[in-house]
């Protein structure tokens, strides 16, 4: 990618990734806050949907255990030590399936959206990917990173060409 | 009223469900379009409206409405796609497949409403 | 100076009294920052020390606040109604009357969802070849840009614009989704405050203006009504908001019930005219 069209999609994520925090976690309370883009220290759990297509790549969005429970109970309508392994799963990986959409639909079309997969960012692996681009949301005093990665298995030419 | 949320992420089942039973709806969840089609053939119950993901394991909620469209006991059924897929060719390809309205995650209850609205299954004026 | 129980009380209350919204105890949150801009632009260090200086403030402050609590994100084809009388009553008589384009004023038009629906309506409504022009106003330089831009995000879009009008009468553009050009070259946007004279402009037929005039104050309502009146050709129409009316304060304007609402209309010819003919 050019930096242009990086630049471009950088600011399509912040505006997503506002409209997401938004809609879905603030119920109009609480300001979602963008962060230095570095300081995505301490994140533990990483949720991914992956695209394939005209555009090959993945979106992630990784934050630490607590934050993940935030983002449950906020989804889930419970107390943040209500809520189960399962719970998080399910809250982290709509999240990223969300964002994911949103993001497919400002890059090259058409491409397919996988299911979201979740797991200890130790055991993550994105291999043959470079980062397009990325946004750090705060919330909840916690950081959020959402990154945008191009290429991947079967896919890596793509990301010259796009 | 009797509504059907179907959408594979138990969160996104609560919250939509919760949404339709504050409008005074009865509701229904499965987890993918198969899940939703068996509910109902086994039931016999026709849903005045269903909610549909698109992507989800099994079957998609675009089969899902092909397929339900096909129906002929399940043609008064409302069929609102509540989506992250959000390509304008996408939503081409869901109304043409027979969806009546189309709603985009992320959403606000509000949305919803002024949808549901828009289809006369709440009155207008619901949402603020 | 720190927001009080006291003066949270007094916004309340103010907010009650001119837009009917009830701003319950816990909703500071909402006060302090959709205030914090107004304050800054007002010379106030803090939203308390503005909410202290509304006690003795000039209306136009106090608008300002009571708006700036008050925006919502706005539906489309809000409330409905106006829109079926637009197509079913307005539209028959304005056609029939004139061969010219349809011009429609939307006034106040906010961030602009108010004019594309009308575009959207009449796109739909209007006989092969019959032109239109819309203008929107408002006064917020912000608003004017953001309608000016057609863009719309998928939060805005969701607000009850069909999708079948959507994806007809809107592109993706990145996140957002912009009225196409066939659309909007039909529309043209000006600051315009209505409690001013108003600036030249050819007349219009239809006059979009809800949800304007509970703002303000019975003397005020009336010479904007009036100012209205002016630029409407004869016979012209005009909306109003749920909540309005032009009773009790202009006698000219017409009541015409339509469905649960009503709408309201110009004499068909101004009484100058009327006075020539039968001099003739």
């Amino acid at each position: 990618m050019t930096n242009d069209v990086s630049t471009a999609v950088e600011v399509d994520l912040d505006m997503i990734a506002e409209q997401v925090w938004s809609a879905f976690l603030n119920g109009g309370e609480e300001e979602t806050l963008f962060a230095d883009t570095d300081s995505g220290a301490g994140v533990e759990l990483a949720a991914s949907v992956a695209m394939v297509g005209a555009y090959e790549g993945h979106l992630v969005v990784s934050c630490s255990h607590k934050a993940s429970r935030d983002v449950a109970s906020v989804l889930f309508a419970m107390e943040p030590d209500e809520v189960t392994p399962d719970d998080v799963g399910d809250a982290l990986g709509e999240l990223a399936n969300v964002l994911g959409g949103n993001v497919k639909s400002v890059l090259p079309s058409p491409s397919q959206l996988s299911l979201p997969r979740v797991s200890a960012t130790a055991h993550e692996r994105w291999p043959g990917t470079v980062e397009v681009c990325r946004t750090v949301v705060r919330w909840r005093d916690e950081p959020y990173v959402v990154t945008l990665l191009s290429g991947g298995p079967g896919g890596s030419h793509n990301a010259q060409e796009a | 009223m009797l509504g059907i949320v179907i959408d594979d992420s138990r969160a996104m089942r609560k919250i939509l469900r919760g949404l339709l039973a504050d409008l005074g709806f009865e509701v229904l969840e499965a987890g993918n379009g198969r899940e939703a089609l068996d509910l109902l053939q086994s039931t016999g119950r026709v849903p005045d409206l269903a909610l549909v993901d698109w992507n989800m394991p099994v079957m998609t909620g675009l089969e899902f409405v092909i397929d339900v469209r096909k129906i002929a006991e399940m043609r008064q059924m409302t069929l609102m796609m509540v989506t992250t897929e959000s390509e304008h060719g996408q939503i081409v390809r869901a109304l043409a497949a027979g969806a009546h309205e189309y709603v985009i995650k992320p959403f606000t209850r509000d949305g919803i409403i002024d949808k549901l609205a828009l289809l006369g299954l709440v009155p207008v004026g619901v949402s603020s | 100076m720190e927001m009080t129980p006291a003066l949270f009380g007094f916004v309340a209350d103010l907010v009650y009294r001119e837009a009917g919204m009830v701003l319950r105890p816990g909703k500071e949150y909402l006060v302090e920052s959709r205030l914090k801009p107004v304050a800054k632009a007002t010379g106030h260090d803090t939203v308390g020390s503005l909410a202290n200086a509304l006690r003795t403030a000039t209306a136009a402050l106090r608008t300002q606040v009571v708006e700036a609590l008050t925006i919502n994100e706005t539906s489309w084809f809000r409330d409905r109604e106006p829109f079926s009388a637009l197509t079913d009553t307005i539209l028959p008589d304005v056609l029939a009357a004139s061969t010219r384009p349809v011009r429609i004023w939307s006034a106040a038009c906010s961030s602009g969802q108010e004019p594309y629906s009308i575009a959207i309506t009449l796109e739909k409504a209007l006989p092969a070849g019959r032109g239109y022009q819309i203008m929107g106003s408002d006064l917020s330089e912000e608003m004017l840009r953001r309608s000016r831009a057609g863009r719309f995000n998928q939060l805005e879009v969701n607000r009850g614009l069909p999708a079948t009008d959507l994806v007809t009468y809107f592109q993706r553009a990145g996140a957002e989704w912009e009225a196409i050009p066939r659309i909007r070259q039909n529309l043209s946007f000006q600051r315009i405050n209505l409690c001013a004279t108003l600036p030249p402009m050819p007349k219009f037929d239809v006059v979009f203006l809800r949800n304007v005039l509970i703002y303000f104050e019975p003397e005020t309502k009336r010479a904007v009504l009036d100012r209205v009146r002016q630029v409407l050709n004869p016979g012209g129409w005009l909306l109003l908001g749920a909540a309005e009316s032009t009773v009790g304060i202009d006698s000219v304007f017409e009541r015409v019930p339509v469905g649960r609402t009503a709408i309201y209309r110009a004499p068909a010819r101004d009484r100058q005219m009327v006075k020539e003919v039968t001099q003739c």
